[in-house]
């Protein structure tokens, strides 16, 4: 997968989990779609992979429709505020316990 | 504190990926509106607006039409320069074969000087510098829309163009800087370049082809040309024609490094005489334009048409459609005699140096580190090139610069020039070997700061590392991204800018590749490193050549020992560690309005700026 400045994630975290393996490793992501007269919307991953040794080097492609990329995207946007909130919790509380 | 990596926003993908130096100006740009402002206008009538907005001013230009301009000025060598430099151009030059005629270096100097002033300084390069580029181009930064009317003109008048230095057409054409006085010379690769740049630039039939078209020629038995990394190579070769041995050219197609998806030209088994080597190109070339994926930028170079049509069809299709004579197969080539950035062949990997040229006087091959001269040094080597030569200048694929035409006896009186202390025909083998693009500075698809980091690189391994017996050439070259403009995969270390995360905060980072060079068989780098914070790749090299010299056999070049060694055993020789080595741009400089500014903050970016560099007050 190429990287530049454009890519949509350069750097994430990523577990890879097997029957008999779990790796921790980082991975790049990209949402994009086709220039030229799209017809689905590509959300790319590229693990990592000259040191990891479960799998060989590869990216993974999901082929969207419309709706299903919005429904992912609702669905970020829902857990990213979970986080969000929970973090702020967490923090209001370190600071409480100051 | 800088964001953390990547980008909250979806960005989608860039037009002008696979650029050799890329400034797409704002958010998404549509290819098929790449294609559709090329229709709407395209070529040289481009220029006429390039003054119209001149006069006006930078705010003339309609924000909404802004893409569309900035893709149209390439074609006129001018790139709009990242985020947070907004109304501030690159201004690339590109002269055949990388050869400027006496006159021509000082007037880009004085032009650098005049016009080439940044709002900030660079720590490494103070402010007005030109850079010497892997094309054997010129490129000046920070260029005003205002002023760049009157460079044009003072640049026409020493000869000089930055027509098609950028866009969707002939690029400038490469090949031997030494041609014409090269003892090496098989056939006079200038000549050729000269008639290939007057026959195709500003050409209209061959102005809006679907993507850039490198074309490189060689003419000596050391492959300076590089060809094997371009869309069309001539490379010198020999044939029997009609019972007498003909000097010219071997035809190969389809090379190019971008994208993560580099290739090699191919061989297409056409032999041209110099006479039929225009001809050829301009087939190559509309074959190109007709048949090369407009749908697509990313499928669009030529590179791709090779892999989908095989070189057999290109070479029928350009018989039977381009030429109106029959093409000769193959000749012999010289490639067996390759030294050029070959790794671990004999011969010249360089034009560093002292060399004899074929009529006596000698030509003097001096280093310029990744590429930046300052303007007072560049005053000084053009005072030199005019009082002890011939005032030529020509620039090397290396990001190095020759002088020509020394008579033997102003040899020594020019050597001892001081400013030839820093810009050395004899410099040590890690500045030498050391190529960088232009990275976050101005880039906009580079993830990381390359050209300050790789003289910083240069200058500890200079004094930390010591080379294995033996090895006097060894080149790492540090790209910014995937783009490849450093061409990092034909180097001994090939570095690529990445992120990692080092003590929870994300950092700039380098891929690790090894092995890479040109020559009879030429290879491209393994990448065996992923993710080394760039603090810590100067240990990585030292510990990698520590466990080089411990481990290679006798005497084994660099690029044989990658090449008997698996991908992981490799991996395993390259132990990243902290040093003594410091790094100032480990935080996310493609976030940053200028990488060394005292405030880098996007928010505090004097851009856009008026043609006296007053900031514009943003309308909201």
């Amino acid at each position: 997968m190429k990287v530049n400045a454009y890519t949509t994630l350069d750097l994430v975290d990523a577990v890879v989990k097997g029957h008999d393996f779990e790796t921790e490793s980082m991975a790049v992501v990209n949402a994009t779609a086709e220039r030229d007269d799209p017809d689905c919307v590509r959300l790319q991953f590229e693990l990592d992979n000259m040191t990891e040794t479960h799998l060989p080097a590869h990216t993974e492609t999901l082929e969207l429709t419309p709706e299903q990329a919005r429904t992912i995207a609702a669905d970020l946007e829902k857990h990213a505020v979970r986080v969000e909130e929970a973090h702020d919790t967490q923090s209001a509380g370190d600071r409480s316990d100051a | 504190m800088a964001k953390t990596t990547g980008t909250a926003e979806t960005r989608g993908e860039l037009t002008a990926e696979d650029v050799s130096y890329v400034y797409p100006p704002y958010a998404v740009v549509m290819v098929t509106d790449v294609e559709h402002w090329k229709d709407e206008l395209y070529g040289t009538e481009i220029r006429d607006e390039i003054e119209r907005f001149a006069e006006e001013g930078w705010e003339s230009i309609p924000e909404d039409e802004r893409d569309a301009w900035f893709e149209r000025f390439k074609w006129f060598g001018l790139y709009h320069q990242r985020a947070g430099q907004e109304s501030y151009f690159m201004l690339r030059i590109g002269p055949p074969s990388g050869v400027l005629e006496p006159g021509q270096f000082r007037r880009i100097v004085e032009l650098a000087d005049e016009f080439s002033r940044g709002p900030a300084s660079n720590p490494e390069f103070g402010n007005g510098w030109l850079d010497v580029t892997t094309r054997q181009a010129i490129q000046l930064h920070w260029i005003r829309l205002e002023d760049i009317p009157e460079i044009f003109e003072r640049l026409e008048d020493v000869g000089l163009s930055t027509v098609q230095a950028c866009g969707d057409s002939w690029r400038n054409i490469v090949g031997c800087p030494v041609a014409g006085k090269d003892k090496h010379e098989h056939v006079d690769a200038g000549a050729l370049a000269t008639e290939l740049n007057e026959t195709f630039k500003q050409n209209e039939a061959h102005s809006n082809l679907p993507r850039k078209w490198k074309v490189s020629v060689t003419g000596c038995d050391e492959g300076c040309g590089q060809g094997d990394i371009n869309d069309l190579s001539f490379e010198p070769a020999e044939k029997e024609l009609d019972g007498e041995t003909v000097t010219g050219y071997n035809v190969r197609v389809g090379g190019g490094l971008s994208r993560n998806e580099p290739r090699f030209a191919r061989d297409i088994d056409v032999f041209a005489t110099p006479e039929q080597a225009v001809d050829v190109a301009g087939g190559l070339s509309a074959l190109f334009r007709d048949h090369g994926d407009r749908e697509n930028r990313y499928n669009a170079r030529m590179k791709f048409l090779v892999d989908e049509w095989g070189p057999e069809k290109i070479r029928e299709t350009l018989q039977a459609e381009y030429v109106d004579f029959d093409l000769e197969t193959a000749g012999d080539d010289l490639r067996e005699s390759y030294s050029y950035n070959a790794g671990d062949a004999d011969g010249k990997h360089d034009h560093v140096g002292v060399h004899e040229q074929a009529d006596g006087d000698f030509y003097v091959g001096l280093n310029v580190l990744v590429g930046r001269i300052g303007v007072d040094d560049a005053y000084e080597i053009a005072d030199a090139a005019e009082e002890y030569a011939s005032g030529e200048v020509r620039l090397t694929q290396r990001q190095n610069i020759i002088l020509t035409d020394v008579p033997d006896e102003n040899l020594d009186a020019l050597l001892e020039e001081t400013v030839f202390e820093e810009y050395s025909p004899d410099p040590h083998p890690f500045q030498r070997g050391s190529i960088a693009c232009t990275g976050t500075e101005f880039c906009s698809l580079s993830i990381v700061e390359t050209k300050n980091r790789q003289v910083r690189y240069a200058r500890w391994l200079k004094e930390n590392v010591k080379l294995p017996e033996g090895v006097e050439d060894f080149h790492i070259h540090l790209s910014g991204c995937t783009a490849s403009c450093a061409q990092p995969q034909i180097a001994d270390i090939s570095l690529r800018g990445m992120k990692t995360r080092k003590d929870g905060e994300p950092v700039e980072a380098l891929d690790i590749g090894l092995g890479g060079g040109l020559g009879e068989n030429p290879q491209f780098a393994s990448w065996v490193a992923e993710r080394i914070p760039a603090d810590e790749v100067p240990g990585a090299i030292a510990n990698l050549l520590e466990n080089f010299a411990a481990a290679r056999n006798g005497k084994e070049s660099f690029r044989e020992f990658v090449i008997d060694r698996d991908d992981d055993e490799l991996a395993d020789l390259i132990e990243p560690e902290e040093t003594d080595y410091n790094d100032p741009y480990m935080h996310n400089t493609k976030r940053t309005w200028y990488p060394y500014a005292e405030d880098d903050d996007l928010e505090a970016s004097p851009a856009p700026a008026r043609a006296d560099g007053t900031p514009i007050p943003s309308d909201d």
